[in-house]
């Protein structure tokens, strides 16, 4: 009953000088969800290269210049609010425009202004995953909030081994700041390549779950929440959840719509099966900076616009700001306009929605492991986003294109610095980023080139699955060199 | 107005992405008796420079895409009039692009379409989630010097494998050069599934094909 009444609240909303009572804490019902999707059909029609070009761009770019957005590459970590509040509104006046586009069906599913009100309004601030001893509630923070950041990690949808894949999984949950694991893409299963759309495609998924849940048990952490793929079609997920020891309902599924602001109905399928199997969805939209919303600051206000038109349209308060460079950073959360823009992303959506938000520390390093800029590409933004208000994630190595690429002791220096820098005033924080940022600037495209480093196999003992002594010494030695500039490690 | 000016306004009218203005602005142009070949070298040198202020992120995307859409607008009018005088415009090479089926992850490949538009290839778009057999019957039909095959994801890539080994099975394979890329694609894998080339990214893309029509 505490529980039920701490979700439910008196929302006041002058309505033509009435109040009116709302849910607070909870989400949108299962009619509201369909009369939204309905609109897909029955919305106006545009074509995708008119959306695109004629709907969409032209929109951004006259946001972008009536509310002034700016990217500043001086200033990292955004602390100018009337700039995080424009870039906010900006955003709702871009979905309350443009809408979002079915690509099936080419029609346009409209979003009306107190439909996203109301659904930031009534959003729950928390949700908890995972089972047993090992669920976590994973929170709504704000901008320099003293709450630690939880810690999602994994190999980020990238490409593992089947012989790597359990040791790998074991490696990030086996750290203890580690609250939800993220999966990677097996190459082969049983010797089969893997592909989209093959029968081979519904058993690798199936084997993949089964694989995160023995590392979990190895790992002393059986009721981990684990987050599963998002696959070219709805099947692989509905069949790997319906499985005797597949998927849980605490555990989550990716859902990442395609850039930009556009639903296909496989994805709805995706959040349809989120909805009726009672699983958590994360959105996670690619709004890609040089791509069709422009340069990284219409990349920005689209991002905060497809965070909040997916949270009310897949019906999930966990969104997951992440901006792709165009040319050379494919989600490496360190590119100084990827991570200025995904912090701005943040900023806007902490400080006016609702929501509850991830965001890479490390969606993928350009380096490869066992490489000191691993490091510090990973410390750069695990402060920034930390002192923004996101919870933190740690994902893979060498920009996520090779096999095996990916460890457990990335997630631990995510952890270890997000923990670290909780309660860092922003101005402090972008001073420190600068200093981090200035240590792996050289190795950046397209003038640098990124340290290849070693693999999984080649820097973690993978019987007893514990990163090698050069690797875990140069972590102490990056970590010394953190302190040295200020940042306070708890342990 | 003069023969420069002609040409200026074409150059402008192009650089603001308007069609009509395009169109219009080539057709005052070879009514002033401008060479239709000069006039399509205006627009393929400007197109040329707007590739590469993308390459530096000067411009983005959607600008590209329009500058391409209205490039072809000027040629429309331009190229019935070439044919007419037997000139021919030179092209770099012909290239059949599409994304693999069950990829719906285009944004790598219309990138690449419009840097290669720009360089001055002649594309065939086949779009995305584009069959093996597709690919393969719109080569017969167009007759490219290369076939790019793109994939985001880690299982859609086989199916990069799979067109080389469809190609083989027909007789077809030394017929063309086969480039793939894309987010789930390395020159490792790329060399493994017999692939000629491979780019990491749009600009370098750019390059292998330049290098393979060279050959």
């Amino acid at each position: 009953m505490g529980k039920l009444r701490k979700n439910w609240k008196i929302w006041g909303l002058a309505t033509n000088f009435r109040f009116v009572t709302l849910r607070v804490g909870v989400e949108l019902s299962r009619s509201r969800v369909w009369e939204l999707w309905r609109r897909a059909e029955t919305g106006p029609l545009c074509p995708e290269r008119e959306f695109d070009l004629k709907r969409f761009y032209p929109a951004v770019k006259r946001l972008v210049k009536e509310y002034d957005i700016t990217y500043d590459p001086e200033t990292v970590i955004p602390t100018d609010n009337t700039l995080i509040d424009d870039a906010f509104k900006a955003a709702i006046d871009l979905l309350l425009e443009v809408g979002v586009l079915c690509t099936d069906t080419e029609k346009i599913i409209k979003l009306e202004e107190g439909e996203i009100k109301e659904a930031l309004a009534t959003f729950p601030k928390e949700i908890t995953v995972g089972e047993g001893k090992d669920a976590v509630t994973l929170t709504h923070r704000k901008i320099e909030d003293d709450k630690p950041p939880r810690i999602m990690g994994g190999p980020n949808g990238s490409p593992i081994s089947e012989e790597m894949a359990i040791p790998i999984y074991q490696s990030y949950i086996q750290e203890p700041m580690l609250d939800i694991l993220f999966y990677g893409t097996p190459t082969t299963v049983e010797g089969m390549e893997v592909k989209a759309g093959s029968p081979v495609e519904l058993y690798a998924e199936i084997a993949n779950v089964y694989w995160m849940k023995e590392a979990a048990r190895r790992a002393g952490r059986p009721g981990i929440c684990t987050l599963g793929a998002a696959g070219a079609t709805a099947a692989p997920q509905i069949l790997a959840s319906l499985v005797e020891g597949g998927y849980k309902k605490t555990d989550a599924m990716q859902l990442s719509p395609p850039p930009q602001l556009k639903a296909p109905y496989f994805m709805l399928c995706e959040a349809a099966h989120c909805i009726e199997y009672g699983c958590r969805g994360v959105v996670i939209p690619s709004s890609i900076i040089g791509g069709l919303a422009g340069g990284p600051e219409g990349a920005a206000i689209t991002n905060i616009a497809e965070c909040i038109a997916f949270a009310i349209l897949f019906n999930t308060p966990w969104v997951h700001p992440f901006m792709p460079e165009a040319l050379h950073a494919p989600g490496c959360s360190a590119y100084p306009p990827e991570m200025a823009m995904e912090l701005l992303s943040i900023a806007a959506l902490v400080k006016h929605a609702n929501l509850i938000i991830t965001s890479g520390a490390n969606s993928r390093t350009f380096s490869g492991l066992c490489t000191d800029t691993t490091f510090y590409e990973i410390a750069a933004p695990a402060i920034g986003k930390t002192v923004i208000g996101a919870n933190l994630h740690a994902g893979s190595a060498r920009k996520g294109y090779y096999t095996d690429y990916m460890a457990g002791i990335s997630a631990r220096c995510t952890g270890e610095v997000g923990w670290a820098a909780v309660g860092l005033k922003r101005e402090d924080a972008n001073e420190m980023v600068k200093t981090i940022m200035a240590k792996y600037e050289d190795i950046l495209p397209p003038k640098g080139t990124p340290p290849v480093g070693k693999k999984f196999q080649e820097c973690y003992d993978v019987q007893t699955v514990t990163p090698t002594k050069e690797h875990e010494d140069l972590y102490k030695k990056v970590k010394k060199e953190l302190e040295n500039i200020g940042l306070a490690f708890k342990y | 107005m003069s023969k420069e000016e002609v040409l200026e306004k074409l150059r402008r009218s192009f650089l603001s992405y308007d069609e009509e203005a395009t169109r219009k602005a080539a057709a005052e142009a070879l009514a002033a008796g401008v060479d239709p070949l000069e006039a399509v070298s205006v627009l393929t040198e400007t197109i040329r420079e707007l590739g590469e202020k993308f390459s530096k992120m000067e411009i983005f995307l959607p600008d590209l895409m329009l500058a391409a859409d209205a490039m072809r607008a000027g040629l429309t009018v331009l190229k019935p009039e070439l044919m007419k005088r037997k000139a021919e415009t030179r092209t770099l090479g012909k290239i059949l692009i599409g994304v693999v089926k069950g990829d719906i992850h285009d944004i790598g490949k219309t990138i690449l379409v419009t840097m290669l538009e720009a360089e001055g290839f002649e594309v065939i778009d086949l779009g995305k989630d584009v069959p093996i057999r597709k690919f393969v019957e719109e080569a017969q039909t167009h007759n490219p010097d290369i076939i790019a095959a793109s994939a985001l994801m880690t299982t859609t890539r086989p199916e990069q494998r799979g067109l080389i080994e469809y190609l083989k099975h027909l007789g077809f394979r030394d017929k063309y050069k086969v480039m793939v890329g894309g987010g789930a694609v390395t020159s490792q894998y790329a060399e493994e599934i017999g692939a000629d080339g491979y780019g990491e990214n749009a600009p370098e893309a750019v390059e292998v094909a330049k290098k393979l029509i060279s050959k």
